[in-house]
C-alpha cells in the first residue's frame, strides 16, 4: 500500500505527461553567483605582461600597471628572454664575472634587430622570489651593458 | 469566474528556464576566458648616479641608505649609521624598519632612499624592503649592490650609533 502510494507520487522535478522535468532552480542560483563573480574579475585589457610559468613572483603594494617591454625572466632553471632560455642558472651562479656573455649577446642581437641600440631601453625583470641578489645583480649589469637600462621589476599586486 | 483551478496554478509555477541556462552556458566560458585572477604590477626603481666628480657632498643632502646584510637592516646617511634592525627568527624585521623610518619624520617630496644589498639577500626581501620605504613616504627608491658596512668607523647619535633607535 505504502509502496504503491510512493510510486504514484510525482518525482521531485515533476513528471508531466510522462516527461521528467529536472529542478533547475539551484543550478540557476549557482550560475548567477558565478556570473557575478566573473563579471567582477572581468578585464577588457587583460594582462599586458604575462608571468613565466615556473616562477614564483613576490607580492608588493605597487599598483603601477606594467607596460609592454622586453621581458627578462630569471627562473630557478635559467635566464630567459620572452620565454626562450638563454643561459642556465647554474652557469650564472658559477660565473665570477658580472657580465653574462650569452645574455649580452642575445640582448645586443635584439637591440640591433629592432634598431634601438642607441637608446636607454626598457626591460621588465621577472625574478623568482627565492633567488638571491647575486643573480639579479649579474642580470641587471648585463642588461645595462646591452643598452637595456630602464628597469622595472614584475610583482604580484597585493589585494 | 477568474479563480485558477489547481491544474492552472501548477502550470504557472513551472517557469521554463532553458533560455536562461543557454545564456549562462554561452556567457560563463567567455567570462572565464577574459577573467584576470592574479593582478600583476611593476616596481620602477632607479640606479644610483655615478658619483665620480670627487667632491664631497653635503651630508644633509645625501640620500638615506638602507643596507640589507645577511643578518640585519642598517639605516645610514652618508657614513653615519642611524640605526640597525637585526633579524628576528631569521627574518628581516620590516615593521621595526618602518618604525625607524617613521621616527625620522616625513621625508621631503624629492627625498630618495637607496637600498644597498648584499649578495645573499633574497629577492622577496628586497621587494618587501622597497615596499616599506614607499609606505614611509620615499617614492624614489634606488637599488645598489654591496653594503660595505664598516662597523669600526661608524658614528651615530648614540653609543656606537647602533642603539640609538632601539
Amino acid at each position: 500500500m505504502l509502496t504503491a502510494s510512493l510510486l504514484r507520487r510525482p518525482a521531485p522535478g515533476g513528471v508531466a505527461n510522462g516527461v521528467a522535468k529536472p529542478q533547475l532552480t539551484s543550478l540557476v542560483d549557482m550560475l548567477t553567483i558565478l556570473l557575478v563573480f566573473l563579471l567582477k574579475s572581468f578585464s577588457v585589457e587583460g594582462n599586458l605582461v604575462a608571468a613565466a610559468d615556473d616562477l614564483q613572483l613576490p607580492e608588493s603594494i605597487s599598483a603601477e600597471r606594467p607596460s609592454p617591454a622586453l621581458n627578462v625572466e630569471i627562473t630557478t632553471s635559467g635566464v630567459n628572454i620572452d620565454g626562450r632560455q638563454v643561459v642556465p642558472l647554474q652557469r650564472v651562479v658559477a660565473a665570477d664575472s658580472l657580465l653574462i656573455d650569452e645574455l649580452r649577446g642575445a640582448l645586443h642581437g635584439i637591440a640591433l634587430a629592432t634598431g634601438i641600440e642607441d637608446r636607454e631601453n626598457e626591460v621588465v625583470i621577472q625574478c623568482d622570489r627565492r633567488l638571491d641578489f647575486s643573480v639579479i645583480k649579474k642580470v641587471m649589469f648585463t642588461c645595462a651593458q646591452a643598452s637595456f637600462s630602464d628597469f622595472s621589476l614584475l610583482v604580484l599586486r597585493e589585494e | 469566474m477568474g479563480l485558477a483551478t489547481p491544474s492552472r496554478a501548477a502550470a504557472v509555477e513551472s517557469v521554463d528556464v532553458t533560455p536562461v541556462m543557454n545564456m549562462f552556458i554561452i556567457l560563463i566560458p567567455f567570462l572565464v576566458s577574459m577573467a584576470v585572477f592574479s593582478h600583476l604590477s611593476v616596481i620602477e626603481f632607479t640606479l644610483p648616479p655615478d658619483g665620480g666628480t670627487g667632491r664631497i657632498a653635503d651630508p644633509e643632502t645625501l640620500p638615506l641608505t638602507v643596507a640589507m646584510t645577511d643578518d640585519e637592516l642598517a639605516l645610514a646617511r652618508g657614513e653615519t649609521i642611524l640605526a640597525a634592525v637585526e633579524k628576528v627568527d631569521g627574518l628581516f624585521d620590516f615593521a621595526a624598519l618602518a618604525a625607524v623610518l617613521g621616527r625620522l619624520g616625513p621625508p621631503a617630496a624629492e627625498a630618495r632612499v637607496v637600498i644597498a644589498i648584499d649578495d645573499a639577500v633574497l629577492f622577496a626581501d628586497i621587494v618587501d624592503c622597497m615596499d616599506t620605504c614607499r609606505l614611509a613616504g620615499y617614492a624614489d627608491v634606488g637599488l645598489a649592490a654591496g653594503t660595505n658596512l664598516d662597523r669600526t668607523g661608524e658614528t651615530g647619535p648614540g653609543p656606537g650609533g647602533r642603539d640609538a633607535d632601539r
